[in-house]
């Protein structure tokens, strides 16, 4: 455990932030917060017979798929389609108004899963269910605070849905997430399916190997509490600790590596001996120059050619010889 | 088998004429039509089928050898393989009081990346899963080495090995061509997952997840004799990889409407089963070696990874405090260990070994604490607020000792005095964040938030550093052909004391740190630690002007300041921009595009410090820099149901090209020193794909693809390297990758 005295400037960010929370937090209490997204009142219909008139097989929106999911096992009492759940409108809410045209317009259900209804009140229709396990820290979440609705990404009609399938998955989150969508194309990748029919390029990982998108306490919605321990669960070699540590290695393995894909081999984020040379600039070779002269046909050099740098220093991350201080053992 | 595929693409082609035509000779209503190619599980009597049973048999074949293409999958070779895929889905009868569903599920089955998994579920009550996967990692099979292996783990030379003393260089291997052998690298991970979740009452869930998974093959390893910075001698080999990796996470989960619970146990085990990696020297003797290191007697030693264990336990709670406001706290301990027993200093008898290993072990143990609070509110209507503070503590406990060291199995041991006193490295770190959302009319939104950082590390050049982040985006959504996401960040980091050295100083006893160690330039400043300012600009925007079409584009760009007048990393900038869309006239009809620009680009400074007189002479300066720019486009054409009938007939036909090409330009200028311009590194994957599906009715479908893919990559440190092109080190001399090939594949898939 390390302990230092909190200096000045630490002080003045504490200072900062917490003013800012308890000022918002007596702007709150003053403000009695209403439920602006309570599902205002109406009456159910007679359930999903009546649905299915109009959302059968065939029909625009239409719905009969639901019985192939969880939510329309009637064997749950849980589920909407178990007795007394108000099947459809378990989530819809109250539709009766929604079978009768009025002026020629069908009055939508009070909560439709598209712009008609605030992403917060969709949202809370799922929660309302779906608020344990992995939606545990949904609230106040990268993809919650950013506005989300869990239909972004969910289908709940279809009997398998794609998020939910190693070999789907990644499209839909590639959706949003143009830039991992193209590095997962990369000559070194960790193997996500990537945006190719090609019959090698199969996805053997999933987004969700690494990551929980309903938030996590980790950075960047990681399953882990750190980006070591993320990365641990798959290459726990790399766990030591070792006699002989690298510091930035201990710390964030993407101080090197860039995790999605990379022109690099190894994911690195750089070409070695460079990529060494930005933290290491001592006497002879680690602060030499290398460029084209250490290259056929002009040279050979042995901090340019095969592994570069490690050739020497083989066990970069981390060494447990007696005598590997320089990472060489 | 160029007649092969030009055969079999025109087998798939041919369909296309084939299949419109007999739609087009179909007097059958379209609407039924559309009716039937949608048909799901209803039986005809309107009874639900709750098991289907989907089998599908084929093959793949190759034109010719690639590993890089297999790199993954497996299809590395023109031998063919067998396509085997099968599903069992059974799903309950929504009708019924059953809850029951299983799917027992295979694919990939005649390949490397074999995957299996049962998965049975009592919805509401338990689920029990259980899966196998196998993932190939294909490295390189063009290597050479004249290292056999004796034993795993154990690499020597061949009989009759010739050296040239005093040459110890490459050049002095004088049978090196004649005993050159083959070599392919890859590994293999062969993983076992079980889970179990059961609820036990209203509030009460367990859960149980355990995985086995082991990791074999090969990886390279240099393996080196000597250890300043003209002597060492080393060759490329192939080390052994046989590690066993196994996790268990437990979780017992109690909620209510208003409290949640959850106590978590998870451990992980790691083991190796080759702990060195010993090889024998190839080399006449180096003069600056000790006597009797040099071939044939001598051999060198590489510690491989240790054994590990990690065991934390977790309770994460959840508080509505009221309607509006929640409390989530999650609290971690855990324990890293590492003891397995040490190796000698050397494995040479022939050096001088004075001084005893200090401990058997390293005895080696971290202590991690974690801690995340976050309070979330809803302040007013359209008011949000999330709090969070997270703690993370790495406190290495690992005793410190001195090891007098034998420097890569060629010195005598060093003196006492002279040896290194290894540094536990622990840090500390802390955030605190605060985050506003306001949500206007419709679901367009604002976002702001500060973050504030404070990082404490011991055995580092910087041991207090802290950073302050603001941020904000906005988010127009609502309407309803279009929606825009903007958003910026700010980051100040700033260390207060950055002592250049102290790492490596504190490694050595007090005052006996060498005019031969490695002391860092003062004027060093390493991108991990040190101050640093940086931007990030993210957009995103999406059209739909109808439901035939969508478009979207994004922009981002990061971008890291560090301070001037210092070496190491100086700038680096990370652009890109994308463009996406989908077209679908009609409902049989999808075609999607993607096209994607990145570059990353990076300076850095440098000064070549030979002794005290270089080190203070701007005239040793040098800069870098690099670029890496990445184009990536994909284009895909869908068409489904064509020629359907009612009787499940019908045709999918689809063509998709993907292109990736990737350049990295790297520019070395310096004040003084010779240098000379660098190749490019290039690789472009190019990948055009076509297939079909043909339904014979409800029950069997036959599906025919083709794909050419082609690979070509240029890398200055592999092409035209041979094995001893290097004068001290030895190298496995294989090529970049490249690769111009053919795959066809057919199968017959039956559902029934």
């Amino acid at each position: 455990m390390i302990k230092t005295p909190i200096c000045r400037q630490q002080l003045k960010g504490i200072t900062t932030i917490l003013s800012l929370v308890l000022g918002c937090m007596g702007t709150g209490w003053a403000v009695a917060a209403e439920d602006g997204d309570a599902i205002p009142e109406h009456e159910y219909s007679k359930g999903v017979k009546r649905c299915m008139l109009c959302h059968k097989e065939g029909k625009p929106m239409a719905a009969h798929e639901i019985f192939l999911t969880p939510m329309g096992i009637s064997g749950d009492p849980r589920a909407p389609f178990a007795d007394g759940n108000h099947d459809c409108e378990a989530c819809h809410g109250p539709s009766k108004s929604h079978l009768k045209r009025k002026k020629g317009v069908r009055p939508p259900p009070p909560i439709t899963f598209d712009d008609k209804t605030p992403v917060e009140a969709q949202n809370k229709v799922c929660l309302a269910c779906h608020d344990t396990g992995a939606r545990f820290h949904w609230p106040g979440s990268v993809h919650d605070t950013e506005g989300l609705a869990c239909v972004d990404c969910h289908d709940r009609h279809v009997p398998d849905d794609p998020v939910m399938n190693v070999q789907t998955q990644s499209a839909v989150c590639f959706k949003c997430h143009q830039e991992q969508r193209a590095q997962f194309l990369r000559q070194s990748r960790h193997p996500v399916q990537g945006t190719t029919s090609s019959l090698s390029h199969v996805g053997l990982m999933a987004c969700t190997d690494c990551h929980q998108p309903h938030g996590s306490a980790g950075p960047g919605a990681l399953k882990r509490n750190t980006i070591n321990e993320q990365c641990y669960d798959c290459h726990a070699e790399k766990r030591g600790p070792f006699l002989w540590e690298h510091a930035p290695v201990s710390e964030d393995c993407t101080n090197c590596h860039t995790p999605h894909g990379s022109n690099h081999e190894n994911l690195l984020i750089a070409r070695q001996p460079w990529l060494c040379q930005q933290c290491h600039v001592a006497r002879f070779h680690s602060s030499d120059v290398y460029s084209g002269t250490g290259i056929p046909p002009s040279g050979a050099d042995q901090r340019m050619l095969g592994k570069q740098c490690l050739n020497c220093h083989v066990q970069i991350h981390g060494s447990n010889h007696p005598s590997g201080v320089r990472l060489t053992r | 088998m160029k007649t092969k595929i030009c055969v079999f693409l025109s087998i798939i082609l041919l369909a296309v004429p084939f299949s419109t035509w007999a739609q087009t000779d179909s007097s059958k209503d379209k609407k039924e039509v559309t009716k039937q190619t949608k048909k799901t599980t209803k039986k005809k009597s309107g009874k639900v089928k709750t098991v289907r049973t989907e089998i599908s048999i084929g093959f793949y074949s190759l034109d010719e050898d690639s590993y890089r293409y297999g790199k993954y999958s497996g299809l590395t070779s023109s031998d063919g393989y067998v396509l085997a895929d099968f599903k069992l889905d059974k799903r309950p009868d929504p009708k019924s009081s059953d809850t029951t569903r299983w799917t027992f599920q295979g694919r990939r089955l005649g390949l490397d990346s074999r995957h299996l998994e049962f998965d049975y579920r009592q919805q509401g009550t338990q689920r029990f899963k259980i899966s196998y996967s196998e993932i190939p990692n294909h490295l390189f099979n063009d290597g050479l080495t004249p290292f056999r292996e004796e034993a795993p783990g154990i690499w020597n030379l061949p009989p009759g090995w010739q050296v040239k003393p005093p040459n110890s260089t490459t050049r002095g291997l004088l049978n090196l061509q004649e005993n050159l052998l083959d070599l392919s690298i890859d590994t293999k991970r062969r993983r076992l997952d079980l889970a179990y979740e059961r609820r036990l009452g209203p509030n009460w869930t367990m859960d149980f997840d355990y995985r086995h998974e082991t990791r074999k093959g090969e990886r390279t390893l240099g393996g080196i004799i000597g250890f300043n910075w003209f002597n060492p001698r080393g060759a490329i080999l192939p080390a052994p990889v046989d590690f066993t990796t196994d996790i268990l996470e437990a979780t017992m989960g109690y909620a209510t409407s208003r409290l949640q619970l959850n106590f978590g146990i998870y451990a992980s085990f790691f083991g190796n089963d080759e702990e060195t990696l010993v090889f024998q020297n190839p080399f006449a003797r180096q003069s600056q070696w000790a006597a009797g290191v040099g071939f044939p007697n001598s051999q060198g030693r590489i510690a491989l990874e240790p054994d590990n264990s990690y065991l934390q336990f977790r309770v994460t709670g959840g508080l509505g405090i009221s309607a509006t406001t929640r409390l989530t706290a999650d609290v971690s301990f855990g324990r890293v260990e590492q003891d397995d027993a040490f190796l000698p200093y050397t494995i040479n008898p022939n050096l001088t070994v004075n001084t005893a290993l200090p401990a058997t072990n390293l005895d080696g143990k971290i202590d991690t604490t974690m801690l995340n609070l976050r309070l979330t509110s809803k302040l007013a209507q359209r008011l949000g607020l999330t709090v969070n503070y997270h703690y993370n503590d790495r406190d290495n406990k690992t005793p410190r000792r001195i090891f007098p060291y034998v420097g890569a199995d060629s010195q005598d041991q060093r003196a006492v005095g002279d040896g290194r006193i290894n540094s536990p490295y622990s840090y500390t770190r802390q955030k605190s964040d605060a985050i506003m959302t306001f949500r206007f009319s419709g679901a367009a939104r604002l976002k702001a938030g500060i973050e504030y950082s404070d990082y404490n590390r011991e055995f580092s050049d910087v041991e207090d550093a802290d950073e302050l982040t603001w941020l904000a985006s906005a988010l127009l959504r609502g309407w309803s052909k279009v929606s825009m996401r903007l958003g910026y960040r700010n980051s100040d980091r700033d260390v207060s004391n950055y002592n250049p050295n102290s790492l490596l100083i504190g490694s050595f006893l007090p005052g006996e740190i060498g005019g031969d160690d490695f002391l860092n330039h003062p004027q060093l400043r390493k991108y991990y630690l040190t101050d640093r300012e940086r931007d990030e600009y993210r957009f995103r925007a999406d059209f739909f002007p109808n439901a035939q079409f969508n478009l979207g584009v994004s922009v981002s760009e990061y971008k890291d300041d560090y301070d001037a007048g210092f070496f190491g990393l100086n700038e680096a900038k990370v652009t890109s921009w994308s463009v996406d869309g989908g077209w679908y006239p009609i409902e049989q009809v999808a075609l999607t595009a993607f096209y994607s620009n990145e570059e990353y680009d990076a300076s850095q400074s440098s000064r070549h410090v030979i002794n005290s007189s270089s080190a203070a002479d701007p005239n040793y300066n040098w800069f870098a820099e690099s670029e890496d720019r990445v184009d990536t486009y994909n284009i895909a054409l869908k068409l489904t149901g064509i020629g359907a009938d009612k009787n499940g007939k019908g045709f999918e036909f689809g063509l998709d090209y993907t292109y990736s090409n990737t350049e990295n330009t790297t520019r070395v200028v310096a004040v003084s020193a010779d240098t000379a311009p660098l190749p490019d590194l290039l690789s472009e994957m190019r990948t055009f794909s076509i297939w079909s599906s043909f339904a014979m009715g409800d029950r069997a479908s036959v599906r025919l693809a083709a794909e050419n893919a082609k690979f070509e990559s240029k890398d200055w440190g592999l092409d035209g390297v041979a094995p001893d092109t290097l004068s001290n080190v030895l190298l496995l001399g294989q090529s970049a990758a490249n690769y111009n090939l053919w795959l066809i594949s057919a199968s017959l898939s039956y559902r029934f």
